[in-house]
């Protein structure tokens, strides 16, 4: 293996305060993000040769059209779209590229809009096997897709609404003061979220993120690069991607995280009981209890226990989920994935923006993606760690 | 007895769900506009729902909506309509309509003796 794929930065995490909804073009909230990038990094945006973004709403446009867009020049450009899982996928190939010296100072951008119709728009035409085998069925779009998955997870491993709550009330509380997170005034109790109106049953408002206009962005670099122009930066340790694993699973209950789990442990170099704050994909609380189980942080249907073992702060602050997460801060889109990455790179180099978790030097950030028919396709992660605190 | 059909590989006769054009279980490359073949309609709950939100104003005045994840023994599991009183591990039979917009739909009903579920 390459040396100099354990030599990566990420550096210049920036997130757009999300709006609930907004007449802002993507290319407008792209342009934000990467005019918000730049600034954190003191770099002339000229510079940048590697541009990565991640949207479902930039249609007519492509990656290439917003280089021009953006009057860039690239020996790099690239267009993942594999929703949550999408900001990873950028972070692993930017990695490699920038280890081999194709490239030397990528942007990982995710961004969305959000107009009154843009939702549905994306759920309607989403793939077609869910325009085939999923939408005809009363058009509940992923809301329906995940309760069938929690339903059946707390069947098979005895979780209850409360073990959900206990993590949702959580991440509410470490949203709190947040400048990015559209609920950092919304504080939320287990009462609140047990009687919570129903939206595709077993799940309730509160276990349902909430579709924003917004966008989230980083640099890769090599951390000779990071050093010299005197940035903060994550080291990359290792990266995990894997789609479509386990698809004889009737119902999914794990991902491709649980495939390639040793495979990823054993490239970071240490273990799970060493990480200091996790970021799940939480599109719903269910997949926030499944990457923690793959994950390899207890085992199958034992992230109920493992989150009530996880030690408070007198807040009621727990480290999952750092700034809320996306039932917190809402979902911009294929952002949603950049939005933990962005979150666990601030905590290792010391720019939380809200809670700054004590002494935190490693980050396990988790991506999911691409509920194509009856389950998300799409499995990525990545563990960060304090390489230049601020 | 049944009135299911399903989409079938003419090579190793598995069924599969959603309709493709290569099997996923052989990878036969199926024939275009290739006829979907009578498939056993019984199946178990495998998860439930009651949908109360949806993004299609024309589902709203049937909401709320269940609906359950089968799987049939013919192989595939599927998203269905479903009555309101299922439980997991429910035998059901499944069966194939078509909706107002022409979209063909599957539903689940509960099974009876003589389905010897």
């Amino acid at each position: 293996m390459s040396a100099g794929y354990y030599d990566i930065a990420l550096c210049a995490p920036f997130s757009l305060v999300p709006e609930r909804f907004s007449t802002k073009s993507t290319q407008r909230l792209i342009a934000e993000v990467l005019s918000g990038v730049m600034k954190k990094a003191r770099m002339p945006m000229g510079e940048l040769d590697g541009l990565s973004i991640a949207s479902f709403t930039l249609a007519p446009d492509t990656a290439i059209a917003m280089v021009e867009h953006l009057g860039l020049s690239c020996r790099y450009v690239d267009q993942p779209i594999l929703g949550g899982a999408s900001a990873i996928a950028a972070v692993r190939r930017a990695a490699r590229m920038v280890a081999a010296g194709d490239v030397r100072t990528v942007a990982i951008i995710g961004a969305d809009k959000n107009d009154a119709t843009s939702f549905s728009k994306i759920v309607e035409d989403f793939s077609v096997f869910a325009r085939d085998a999923v939408w005809p069925y009363g058009a509940g779009g992923p809301n329906a897709v995940f309760a069938l998955i929690t339903d059946h997870y707390m069947h098979r491993f005895g979780a209850a609404r409360e073990d959900f709550g206990a993590l949702c009330v959580a991440q509410r509380n470490n949203a709190q003061g947040v400048p990015h997170a559209i609920f950092r005034d919304r504080p939320l109790d287990l009462s609140a979220y047990m009687s919570a109106r129903p939206i595709a049953e077993p799940l309730c408002l509160y276990d349902c993120v909430m579709p924003v206009a917004g966008g989230e962005g980083c640099l890769v670099m090599h951390m000779r690069d990071a050093e010299a122009a005197g940035l903060p930066y994550a080291r990359r340790l290792a990266t995990l991607e894997r789609h479509n694993a386990f698809c004889d699973d009737p119902v999914q209950t794990r991902g491709g995280w649980a495939m390639d789990e040793a495979a990823f442990w054993a490239q970071s170099g240490t273990t799970p009981d060493t990480v200091d704050c996790i970021e799940t994909y939480d599109d719903y609380p269910v997949m926030s209890f499944i990457q923690l189980e793959d994950l390899g942080f207890c085992s199958e249907g034992e992230a109920a226990a493992f989150v009530r073992t996880l030690t408070r702060d007198r807040d009621g602050r727990l480290p999952i989920n750092t700034s809320g997460g996306q039932l917190s801060a809402g979902q911009a889109g294929a952002a949603g994935g950049h939005l933990g990455l962005v979150e666990g790179l601030r905590q290792v180099t010391g720019l939380a923006e809200g809670w700054a978790v004590e002494r935190a030097r490693t980050a396990l950030v988790a991506g999911y993606g691409m509920a194509n028919f009856d389950r998300g396709l799409c499995a990525t992660a990545a563990l960060l760690a304090e390489g230049r605190r601020a | 007895m049944s009135a299911l059909t399903l989409p079938h590989c003419p090579s190793c006769g598995a069924f599969h769900w959603p309709a493709r054009t290569i099997c996923p279980h052989c990878h036969t490359l199926l024939p275009e506009g290739a006829p979907w073949a009578p498939a056993d309609s019984r199946g178990t709950v495998l998860a439930r729902t009651s949908l109360h939100v949806s993004l299609d104003t024309a589902f709203d005045a049937s909401l709320p909506r269940a609906l359950a994840t089968v799987a049939l023994r013919a192989g595939p599991q599927v998203i269905a309509f479903a009555p309101t009183a299922f439980e997991i591990g429910d035998p059901v039979n499944v069966s194939l309509s078509q909706d107002h917009h022409g979209r063909q739909v599957l539903s689940a009903a509960p099974a009876t003796r003589q389905d010897d579920n």
